[in-house]
């Protein structure tokens, strides 16, 4: 009995059953998030289907086939602002609490996630959120703490109050701390600090080579400059390099304005290629001052090397 | 080449007139020609073992992306069926409403002549006849003269063989597609319709013998076969555009997942098919991929290629081919722009072939006006006393205008945009109401969503709750809004009897063309729509012709301004949020009787008095127009032919040339022609010019003839 059983199961498969049912468990990963494996019906496919999709990108866990962890995180964090860590188990699909935990950590680690305390709780919260680091806090905490004794110290007092104007100087001093974005900082907290609008691995990509792009020294040739950091601000995916990233770099060798200017000279020899940003409103105040002016009111934010044109 | 070339400055994917550059760009029309070759000789080869291509076309707003389809439309004609999707607001793009929109546009003619519907049945014959595809007119000429017996044997046997490669596709779908260029017109539009997946009604059915509609459950099915089947001889060559439009406010991303999933599916399932993908390079790289999953993203972006903005010699190139399409040129390229401009324009850089066209159309406008200025100026001086004639100077060119004298307005003037938009969708609705196809119930959803935004107290939200697939929301209550399309009456009774079903629950409203009157006959389907009403939480709402076209209008407008597909009189891009300031201050969108209807606002009384002549008044006069929204004129005004003012005659010209125009506009144009005229005398040439003078709303004025 067992035999014909398998005998039938065999003559069932053939080439065009494999892609269907490739074709059949995408979608329902897609629609459902992971798949018990137990679950496959052709179990004489199972471990070549696994295979395919682990290939395609799909991780396989003790018990399921899942979409991968960190896509689902993103997903779950693309409908949420932020997601207490013990309901991240109702958000993903197919890990144990030890995966779920291990992934998080892993991206965290690289920046696509963020750690937050809301209360007592601790949240996990997408990379485009700003969130204060630990030098940020440590200022914070100053600023309030001192406000705080001031605040008992008039407390304990009769007919004492405090100065408005020393209570907004202190307040004012807190709110520069979170709009702080322009001024150095240690290189451990750029990624907690800043506040993206990307997605950050593009942005943290960008970061990390700008920042391990090398200083030119002085007695280069402009351009030369300009093409190293145009090269190291590129986007692998897209191949076009984001203008304020780029200004940002050449700004230690040269001010912004001539940097701009640099920039205009090397496409107005067609050495690069200039485009208008044509993004919804995306680009902040301080990227806008980073672009040159394009035709018909627009600003110039992206670029690329013209083709033909060698490192 | 006409005029309406420089008037339009956004790519007409469907243009007749077409004007290319065929090396700009090259590199991204290659890439879809390539893969359009590779499915035809797969085809030829290995039919089953055909798969579709995804390519991802990314540029700036005004680069070419739109162009692009226009081209490969222009240079592959018959080799490819070439559909363009633009995303809906309020719902997911189903595969009815894909299978609908390839459907629509095979009924569109190819630059070749040749309806696309009959290019790709001539192909496909072709090929399964053995002679090859690339003879679509002559196959089909010969089947067209064979005896009726004898050609539904050979389409037989055609399907037949088609089956053989892929047994799996729907035959009797198959059967009614290969018919279409057989029939005479009026049956050909009833299968095109059932083909469609619209619901068609008892004299269509009965027309192509079909018992029922399309169903739901045969639109993918229906989509795989029309995929097979094209691919034999013109592959489908899907291309969705401004996918920007998918992105929403709060990121939540929903939209663009489902995108991504029926991209994703239809490259798994549809055989033989190219799809495209156009969209910002910045959205794209920064808000769209970054949303999809691996499995997704290695489906979708099989192939990646940036248009590239045009080099110093194609600008360059660019600037004479526009100059060429000049009727009567006053002089040889670089007038009407001048060395100096033309300069700039080839070597500043971030210029888009869009810009480009818009700076040399505006150095034409300024040149044709200077003409006629002076022309008005001499028939000004002759008509007073005789002088000797001045010598003809040569034609100059334009000066570039000094950035002082073009004080920026208040609002961006959009009007022209607007104005051409609303033409075409009333184009769109009287051609449906002759084909007797009924305009898109998601298009105009998307339309009546639209709407909502520029009515106080009117708040629609894209809540579906089939068979409704609006809801307004008012405090805690909802009113679910459905938009009845059904041309068959026993689909509208049964859309009726759920309806009802819903009225149990919650109010409904229900929209329905007004050029769908439910006729007498269709006792049943009146009956339930009585039962409906009277339940009392349900009401009936006609949408007019008018309406229709002005809601499937303000929709496209939005859609175009989010992909920067919208630009001034200036010739700059306006964002959306700019569109949307003009339309809240200049069409006074509440009063449209579809606003007053769902708002249940009863409408003003009409005006009882005509606007009396006005005399040449003083400086500050206000000029009171008719109110509202943009409307005829011309039943309501008298026809006035008094003759113009002898001393004045700037302001007709230079509306001729601004064709649309702010009056506020008009007035400082003309006074840089005519220092001496004044808001009085521009208001008074107006007047004078009768019902050949139009407005919208209190502000905007243009010519009649450019209505």
């Amino acid at each position: 009995m067992v035999e014909t059983r398998r005998r039938r199961a065999a003559l069932a498969v053939g080439a065009d059953d494999v892609e269907g049912e490739l074709a059949r468990l995408r979608q329902r990963l897609t629609r459902e998030g992971a798949l018990k494996l137990s679950t496959l019906k052709a179990v004489a496919l199972r471990d070549v289907i696994c295979e395919r999709l682990v290939a395609e990108g799909y991780e396989l866990g003790a018990t399921f086939l899942r979409q991968p962890l960190a896509a689902q995180l993103h997903d779950a964090l693309s409908r949420e602002e932020a997601i207490a860590v013990n309901e991240l188990p109702e958000r993903v699909r197919g890990a144990s609490r030890a995966e779920l935990a291990q992934a998080v950590d892993a991206q965290v680690a690289r920046g696509e996630l963020r750690r937050i305390l809301r209360g007592r709780a601790e949240f996990v919260v997408g990379a485009r959120h700003a969130v204060l680091g630990e030098r940020r806090l440590a200022a914070l905490r100053g600023t309030f703490s001192d406000l705080a004794k001031m605040l008992d110290a008039a407390s304990k007092k009769k007919n004492v109050g405090l100065l408005a104007s020393d209570i907004e100087q202190m307040l004012s001093a807190a709110q520069r701390v979170l709009e702080e974005d322009t001024a150095p900082r240690p290189v451990e907290e750029a990624a907690t600090d800043e506040a993206v609008t990307a997605p950050a691995p593009a942005v943290a990509a960008r970061d990390a080579i700008a920042r391990d792009a090398p200083v030119m020294p002085a007695n280069v040739d402009p351009l030369v400059t300009l093409m190293s950091a145009l090269d190291a601000a590129r986007d692998t995916r897209s191949g076009m390099s984001f203008v304020p990233a780029i200004v940002h770099q050449l700004s230690a060798a040269m001010p912004v304005s001539e940097a701009l200017d640099l920039l205009m000279r090397a496409a107005r020899r067609e050495l690069i290629e200039l485009r208008p940003e044509g993004g919804l409103g995306r680009l902040s105040e301080e990227e806008l001052a980073l672009c040159p002016p394009g035709p018909a009111g627009t600003r110039l934010s992206w670029a690329r090397r013209n083709a033909g044109v060698r490192a | 080449m006409s005029q309406a070339f420089f008037d339009s400055v956004h790519a007409d994917p469907w243009a007749q007139d077409f004007l290319d550059l065929t090396s700009l760009n090259a590199h991204a029309t290659a890439a879809i020609e390539e893969a359009i070759e590779h499915i035809r000789r797969t085809a030829r080869d290995e039919a089953r073992s055909l798969r579709s291509t995804s390519i991802v076309i990314l540029g700036p707003p005004g680069a070419g992306k739109t162009h692009l389809f226009a081209r490969l439309r222009r240079k592959l004609g018959p080799r490819g069926v070439f559909v363009l999707v633009r995303p809906l607001v309020h719902a997911e793009m189903t595969p009815r409403f894909v299978l609908g929109e390839i459907v629509r546009q095979l009924a569109f003619t190819s630059p070749r002549g040749m309806s696309q519907a009959h290019a790709l049945v001539g192909s496909v014959l072709g090929r399964v006849d053995g002679v090859g595809p690339g003879f679509p007119s002559t196959v089909l000429a010969e089947y067209k003269d064979l005896p009726p017996v004898e050609r539904a044997a050979r389409l037989e046997r055609a399907l037949e063989r088609l089956l053989a490669i892929w047994p799996e596709l729907d035959a009797s779908y198959l059967a009614r597609l290969l018919e279409v260029p057989f029939e005479n017109p009026q049956t050909a539009r009833s299968l095109l319709a059932w083909l469609s997946g619209v619901d068609c009604d008892h004299s269509q059915l009965q027309r192509i013998g079909a018992s029922a509609s399309l169903g739901d459950s045969r639109a993918l099915p229906a989509l795989r076969t029309l995929a097979a089947a094209c691919s034999l001889g013109a592959p489908i060559v899907l291309v969705f555009d401004q996918l920007e439009n998918l992105m929403d406010a709060s990121g939540a991303g929903l939209r663009l997942r489902a995108y991504a999933n029926l991209a994703a599916e239809y490259v798994d399932t549809l055989r033989g098919s190219v799809l495209v993908h156009l969209a910002l390079d910045s959205e794209w790289s920064r808000g769209i991929e970054p949303t999809f999953n691996l499995a997704q993203q290695s489906r979708i972006v099989m192939r990646r290629e940036v248009l590239a903005l045009p080099k110093s010699n194609e600008r360059q190139a660019l600037l004479r081919l526009y100059h060429q399409q000049v009727r009567r040129p006053k002089a040889a390229f670089p007038w009407p722009l001048g060395a100096a401009r033309v300069e700039r324009l080839c070597n500043d850089p971030g210029y888009t072939p869009r810009m480009l066209l818009i700076e040399f159309r505006d150095a034409l406008h300024a040149a044709t006006h200077e003409e006629l200025a002076a022309a008005a100026q001499q028939q000004a001086s002759e008509s007073a006393a005789a002088v000797a004639p001045a010598g003809e100077a040569p034609p100059e060119s334009t000066p570039e205008p000094e950035s002082a004298q073009r004080t920026a307005p208040d609002r961006r003037d959009v009007a022209s945009e607007w104005l051409g938009r609303l033409r075409s969708s009333r184009d769109a609705v009287r051609n449906a109401s002759a084909d007797r196809v009924p305009l898109h119930s998601a298009r105009l959803a998307d339309g009546v969503l639209a709407l909502g935004r520029f009515v106080p107290g009117l708040v629609i939200k894209a809540k579906a709750r089939p068979p409704a697939q609006l809801a307004i929301e008012s405090g805690e209550e909802i009113e679910r809004v459905a938009i009845l399309q059904e041309s068959n009456h026993r689909s509208l009774d049964a859309v009726l009897a759920r309806l009802a079903r819903l009225a149990e629950q919650s109010n409904v409203v229900v929209l329905r063309e007004s050029a769908r009157e439910l006729p007498a006959s269709w006792t049943e389907t009146v009956r339930r729509k009585a039962q409906l009403l009277a339940s009392q939480r349900a009401r009936w709402i006609d949408i007019d012709a008018e309406d229709c076209a002005r809601i499937l209008t303000l929709a496209s407008f939005l859609q175009a301004a989010r992909s920067g597909d919208v630009t001034d009189s200036r010739g700059q891009a306006v964002t959306e949020a700019e569109v949307i300031e003009w339309v809240e201050a200049t069409l006074d969108v509440a009063s449209w009787p579809l606003s007053l209807a769902l708002t249940r606002t009863a409408p003003p009384p009409p005006v009882q008095k005509e606007a009396e002549p006005r005399a040449a008044a003083e400086e500050d006069d206000e000029r009171s127009v008719p109110e509202s929204f943009i409307k005829e004129l011309a039943p309501d005004i008298k026809r006035r032919r008094r003759g113009l003012p002898a001393d004045r005659f700037s302001a007709l010209p230079t509306l001729q040339r601004l064709r649309v125009a702010s009056f506020e506009r008009l007035v400082r144009e003309v006074l840089r022609v005519d220092p001496e005229a004044t808001r009085a005398s521009v208001l008074a040439e107006l007047d004078a010019a009768g019902d050949h003078v139009r407005w919208i709303g209190r502000s905007i004025v243009f010519l009649r003839e450019h209505e």
